[in-house]
């Protein structure tokens, strides 16, 4: 009997008997809750006076935000912003203008429009605010230019260029605002949950087989008939269906909790509206599913990586070691832009990938003469190179020799 | 049913742990005897298929050590290993009856059937946490039997056991040598003496005794330590490996 289905029961059991399970998705929780919560505790405070809670300008300006709601991005709008923002008086004393009573009297309302001109067109803030003649055409041009200078900063080719071109030339314009601060969380959760994902898969899959050479177990898993041949493909399977379904429930908790604190608005909105720096021509609801869709392909690619290793080390802390090394290697070396090649190849690993500008950035792959978005490459990468270590991994784990204790 | 075991060995970088055991073994019980250190777990671990040998072959009824086969017909007890503390005793043994082949509703037979017979039927829903030393070893042998095996090796079972409980055991090892090839490796030399057909005495890697025990040659205590010393056995004219090699013919290949 072939007993896979069984097998992979007993090895699901196994990971949800294991204590570390529990209590790193508790904390994972409670990260999230918290990081969900933080932007809303505390005081709002100008040049050190009371203004109000942080909670109560969220309200503000969420207030604001619905009154743009649904409004087109065009050269009337952009004349009102502008002219919102010239009320600001130019001599600040030192002060930041944000701390002006004209500011959050008239300007502040417009906040997200003009933030929107700022980060689509990469123009300084003092320029938009002091000499920019508001016009449509204009900041599509400035656009054009910006996006230009990044891509030859980023190296790219000028094939890839034409491609984030025509891309460009596909999203629907003008622009149309809505309020998005739920989603706009969400995306800016992306990392930190992304992180934890990955950190847990490490953790909870670091003994997935080194318990079992630990606890000398393995002698009589090995010496049995399918303990060498179909328990490596349950183990597997068990840890793969693990680390997805993990990813999915964060990612499902992250979504609901965000959405009952933040409101569900935005999911309709071009993305550029979150990610002025994309040319995708998707909106924020799309871009999210993506984005959990590479967070989720991440969290496969780790758990063959972490059990392999697991299998290949035999010591779940030095398995954790080697993991959270990587994780944290990632954290805080970035490879120069100009390094094209190493750069992207960087920027792929699942340790880095999990940011918006990464899955939405400008680096391509080139395939049978067109190209690949991060988005579109990265994830059946980490699905081929997955099945591979699993079958690189099997023949370590059948020529196991029980030896030495 | 044979078990043969041809010219086996285990050598290390700088040291012999098994040199060149042959035996053929038939169905009964055969009490594996030597010092710490005389190479009887590597011997077990290779005739289990863990444990690549570095020379020499395994196999019962023709069936290589290595196929899914023989693994089959297989029932092995470890010296010393681990349980999965958050298992119940069922648990453990629906998941090993999974690992040996067993479908579900006849695992669910065979394990109530050794949980009787190893007395851990009240407890068997109890997490093995909780279970005490003998309880474990208990719950280890009837895992080894889950598939009624052909073979079966018991790495010092009678370990962590209770004299009433060691009784029991020996009792049950002498009934599965009447259907299965038992090869008992174990310290305690009367275990040995009660209930094996046949006593294998290694040292130094060699199997330097193999012969039926009838009790004919004495007290087996004595036997064995004076094997396992320099001298040279009363009435047997055994001194060393290559001389057991060469007078216990009948049962080498």
């Amino acid at each position: 009997m072939s007993n896979f289905g069984a097998l992979y029961r007993y090895e699901c059991k196994k990971l949800f008997g294991r204590k570390i399970v529990w209590i790193s998705f508790g904390i994972c929780v409670a990260a999230v809750i918290l990081s969900l919560v933080a932007p809303l505790l505390g005081d709002y405070c100008i040049d050190g006076k009371f203004v109000g809670t942080n909670s109560d300008m969220y309200r503000t300006d969420k207030g604001y935000a619905k009154a743009l709601d649904g409004r087109v991005i065009d050269q009337g709008l952009m004349e009102e912003t502008i002219g919102a923002y010239r009320k600001i008086p130019q001599a600040l004393d030192g002060h930041h203008y944000t701390y002006t009573e004209e500011y959050q009297q008239f300007a502040r309302p417009y906040s997200e429009i003009f933030n929107f001109i700022r980060q689509m067109t990469g123009v300084q803030t003092s320029e938009l605010m002091w000499s920019w003649e508001p016009s449509e055409g204009d900041f599509h041009e400035r656009r054009q230019a910006y996006l230009a200078s990044l891509w030859a900063d980023a190296g790219l080719s000028e094939g890839e260029m034409d491609y984030w071109r025509r891309r460009e030339a596909r999203i629907r314009t003008p622009y149309v605002y809505q309020e998005h601060s739920g989603i706009d969380y969400m995306f800016s959760s992306y990392q930190t949950v992304g992180l934890m994902v990955l950190l847990v898969t490490a953790i909870c899959l670091s003994g997935m087989f080194s318990d079992e050479h630990t606890r000398k177990t393995d002698q009589i898993i090995l010496c049995s008939p399918l303990g060498k041949t179909r328990l490596y493909w349950a183990k597997m399977a068990a840890g793969v269906s693990f680390a997805a379904g993990g990813a999915l429930i964060l990612l499902i908790f992250t979504f609901l909790a965000t959405m009952c604190l933040y409101g569900t608005g935005g999911f309709h909105a071009a993305f550029q509206i979150i990610y002025a720096l994309s040319s995708e021509p998707l909106t924020c609801g799309q871009a999210l599913l993506i984005a959990y869709g590479c967070m989720m392909a991440a969290a496969v690619f780790i758990s063959a990586f972490v059990m392999v290793l697991s299998e290949l080390l035999r010591s779940n802390i030095a398995t954790l070691a080697v993991s959270t090394g990587l994780l944290i290697t990632a954290m805080i070396v970035n490879v120069p832009e100009q390094y094209r090649v190493l750069a992207q190849i960087w920027n792929w690993l699942p340790w880095c990938f999990l940011t918006p500008w990464n899955v939405f950035g400008e680096y391509t792959l080139p395939v049978f003469g067109g190209y690949l978005a991060a988005w579109q490459a990265v994830p059946l990468f980490y699905l081929a190179a997955g099945m591979i270590i699993v079958a690189v991994g099997k023949p370590v784990y059948q020529k196991f020799q029980v030896s030495g204790r | 049913m044979e078990l043969v075991i041809d010219r086996l060995s285990k050598q290390y970088k700088n040291k012999i742990s098994v040199d060149r055991v042959s035996a053929r073994l038939h169905k009964g019980v055969h009490g594996l005897l030597g010092e710490n250190g005389a190479g009887k777990t590597t011997l077990m671990r290779m005739i289990c298929g863990i444990l690549k040998p570095t020379g020499g072959t395994v196999s019962y009824d023709g069936i290589d050590v290595s196929e899914e086969e023989y693994r089959a017909v297989l029932g092995y007890l470890p010296q010393d290993f681990g349980y999965y503390p958050e298992f119940t005793g069922m648990d453990f043994l629906m998941y090993m009856a999974a690992l040996k082949g067993l479908g579900k509703t006849q695992a669910k037979r065979r394990a109530a059937e050794l949980l009787q017979l190893v007395s851990l039927q009240e407890v068997a829903g109890r997490k093995i946490k909780t279970y005490s030393g003998g309880m474990k070893q208990r719950l280890g042998i009837a895992q080894a039997l889950l598939n009624r095996p052909g073979l079966v090796v018991l790495d010092e079972p009678t370990a962590g056991l209770d004299p009433k409980e060691r009784v029991r055991f020996r009792s049950l090892i002498q009934e599965l040598g009447k259907e299965s090839i038992v090869l008992l490796s174990t310290h305690i030399v009367s275990d040995v003496e009660h209930i094996a057909d046949t006593v294998l005495i290694m040292k130094n890697g060699q199997l330097i005794y193999q012969d039926k025990w009838d009790g004919s040659r004495g007290n087996l205590e004595d036997f064995y330590l004076q094997h396992i010393g320099e001298g040279t056995v009363a009435g047997c004219g055994i001194r060393n490996g290559t001389e057991v090699e060469d007078r216990i013919g009948g049962d080498k290949s």
